[in-house]
């Protein structure tokens, strides 16, 4: 792309101090989202997805989390080194994140009107009623029925898929320039889930924003993402297209996630009977102690010597698709 | 549209106000017996402590010494005390002195307790060892020791008489606030009002505190009581409230020496200490069972 990224990181790491040891929760990635993108971040429970995200806001709990270096540039700004004020003014006005868990994600003792308003009151400092007529179109635009009642309603009144429909709301009132959602459509079920990519689709093309989307549902990311980041163990372990990586994924770990998906062709056809859904055998080390060498390389059937001596570099397999890989998967 | 109207739970539900809101809940309260006894109880001391001296039939410290002892007639509902003062006049200007105690102690210690617990838990690291440190060396004394002790050294003052009262209350609201203020910041609507840019100073007054509301009420309730008695206590060791002002437990302590002859001297002050103690309590049992969101009623 010619133009410059809206964000960019550059060999991120953020560790973990426990009493076990370092985690190195995120570890050396890289990635970039332009402006009107969406980018997918995959990879299962624990490989460092969310992490990478909280440490781009600097949202990582102090101790015992902690950025230890790299570099995140936000329109050219360095955000590992700008005092928390700025960051503060940053975060929910340019940068703001949709949560994973709608329900816990919103104050019970607080109306939806009070707490869309916040966000509009902190970054904007326009009065109390403005900031309510503003909400309550806010929530007209996320699809919530009657939005000038919901002001004064509470969170444990709504369902599930109103809650988030109420995140979203909270995340783009200020028209930020970069949406993170952290899985925004796992606590839900499958048709609000369309409702919600869909919301988020028509705002982004309103918007032009870029979105990081955070997921392990490779079915979602075909249908909303251009590019895609898998993360394995806090490393970034393949980057490509959406197109590239479906069609001819470079990295075991992508592979195995592929067949991990349930197709419902499999189960159509008649004259075979349905295959067993292949998973992928073992589950994420503990990051305290990886593997000399890839850290996949336990769980991977490919796997060699030289698989587990030396850790394989990121590179460009071929053009615009990149993996961590000594083998030649797929080619 | 229409699949949003078949998600949307209560569409047609009129979202009631703030107001229909503690309406709601209050009736749900009272609904509860013991809850609408506690609270008529407490309406009922708290009328009687601010009208006494109206309802009062005489003077509290009307001395009629050739008129002592009298055991209890139409003309002194609660008889008379060895100076031939009226006792019901007596016990109801008390109820003034100790309700007010009471009070003043408790709101000292909510205050300063929310506040120092407050902090302490939503900020953390060595300012919290040091303040928590702090507060068990305070609880390590046991209440009325130390509050004898202050008083002994201060003088039997009604300021002293607070303070040594409050000093108490402040580690026991510190306590439970810090307790409450670490599990609300562990919340996700902290950490996404952090993601929103709020300020640290606006998440802990108006996302954190508002939360650990419920069991704070508790404590006031439940406080109030224990003031009140340990007050009395204090009083009854004769290192409180100092004759001719009248308090429950000077009267029961001064009325100790004629129990077996003129029972209704200290009985009477004593009935009304145990009205308050019971109905200050059953609130706080009726507010925690209220307030306590797996009981089922979320104010």
């Amino acid at each position: 792309m010619p133009d410059r990224p809206i964000l960019e990181l550059r060999d991120l790491q953020t560790n973990f101090y426990t009493r076990q040891g370092v985690a190195k929760a995120v570890d050396h990635v890289s990635y970039s989202v332009h402006a009107g993108e969406t980018l997918a971040v995959v990879g299962e429970s624990g490989c460092g997805k969310s992490v990478t995200s909280l440490s781009v806001l600097r949202l990582i709990p102090d101790p015992p989390g902690k950025i230890v270096g790299g570099s995140v540039l936000f329109e050219g700004e360095e955000l590992t080194e700008v005092s928390d004020q700025r960051m503060r003014e940053i975060r929910g006005n340019d940068i703001s994140m949709i949560f994973q868990e709608p329900m816990s994600s919103l104050n019970p003792m607080m109306t939806i009107g009070n707490q869309i308003s916040e966000a509009l009151i902190q970054h904007f400092g326009i009065s109390k009623k403005a900031a309510f007529q503003k909400a309550e179109e806010m929530l007209t635009v996320v699809h919530i029925p009657d939005a000038k009642k919901w002001l004064h309603g509470y969170p444990h009144e709504m369902s599930g898929g109103m809650c988030q429909r109420v995140m979203i709301a909270m995340a783009i009132c200020c028209n930020p320039k970069i949406l993170i959602a952290d899985e925004p459509t796992t606590a839900l079920d499958v048709t609000i889930q369309a409702q919600i990519l869909k919301l988020m689709e028509q705002l982004q093309q309103k918007l032009n924003t870029a979105i990081i989307f955070i997921t392990h549902d490779l079915g979602i990311v075909a249908e909303i993402a251009q590019r895609v980041v898998v993360m394995y163990a806090g490393r970034k372990v393949e980057e490509s297209t959406v197109r590239q990586l479906f069609a001819q994924p470079k990295h075991p770990y992508t592979v195995g996630l592929m067949t991990a998906v349930p197709r419902l062709e499999n189960f159509l056809e008649e004259e075979s009977a349905p295959s067993r859904l292949t998973e992928i055998p073992g589950a994420v080390p503990r990051l305290y102690n990886l593997p000399a060498g890839c850290a996949f390389v336990n769980r991977c059937s490919f796997a060699t010597d030289q698989c587990r001596q030396e850790k394989p570099p990121f590179e460009e397999k071929s053009p615009g698709h990149w993996a961590a890989c000594w083998q030649e998967i797929g080619s | 549209m229409k699949t949003d109207q078949l998600n949307s739970k209560s569409h047609n539900e009129i979202i009631p106000g703030k107001w229909a809101r503690f309406v709601e809940g209050f009736r749900i309260f009272l609904s509860e017996r013991l809850n609408a006894f506690s609270l008529g109880l407490t309406v009922f001391l708290i009328l009687v402590a601010v009208f006494a001296p109206w309802i009062a039939p005489h003077p509290y410290d009307q001395v009629n010494p050739s008129y002592g002892m009298q055991p209890p007639s139409f003309e002194h509902l609660m008889g008379t005390d060895q100076a031939g003062r009226d006792i019901l006049s007596r016990v109801l200007i008390g109820s003034r002195i100790s309700l007010s105690i009471g009070l003043i102690a408790v709101i000292i210690g909510l205050f300063s307790g929310v506040l120092i617990g407050g902090f302490s838990g939503y900020f953390g690291g060595l300012i919290d060892e040091f303040v928590m440190r702090i507060v068990e060396i305070f609880m390590s004394v046991p209440g009325i020791v130390m509050a004898l002790a202050l008083v002994a050294v201060l003088g039997p003052s009604l300021p002293f008489i607070i303070l040594a009262l409050s000093i108490r209350r402040i580690t026991q609201f510190a306590r439970i606030t810090r307790g409450a203020v670490l599990s609300v910041k562990q919340q996700d609507y902290v950490m996404a009002c952090h993601g929103i840019g709020m300020s640290h100073i606006r998440i802990f007054f108006i996302h954190v505190l508002p939360n650990c509301a419920a069991p704070i009420i508790v404590l006031s309730s439940v406080m109030l009581g224990n003031v009140i008695l340990t007050e009395s206590t204090l009083s009854f060791l004769g290192m409180g409230i100092q004759e001719p002002t009248p308090s429950w437990g000077t009267m029961i302590a001064k009325g100790n020496e004629y129990l077996t002859f003129a029972p209704w001297v200290s009985v009477f002050p004593g009935l009304f200490l145990f009205l308050t103690m019971l109905a200050f309590n059953l609130l706080g049992d009726g507010l925690r069972d209220h307030l306590d969101p797996r009981g089922g009623n979320i104010v």
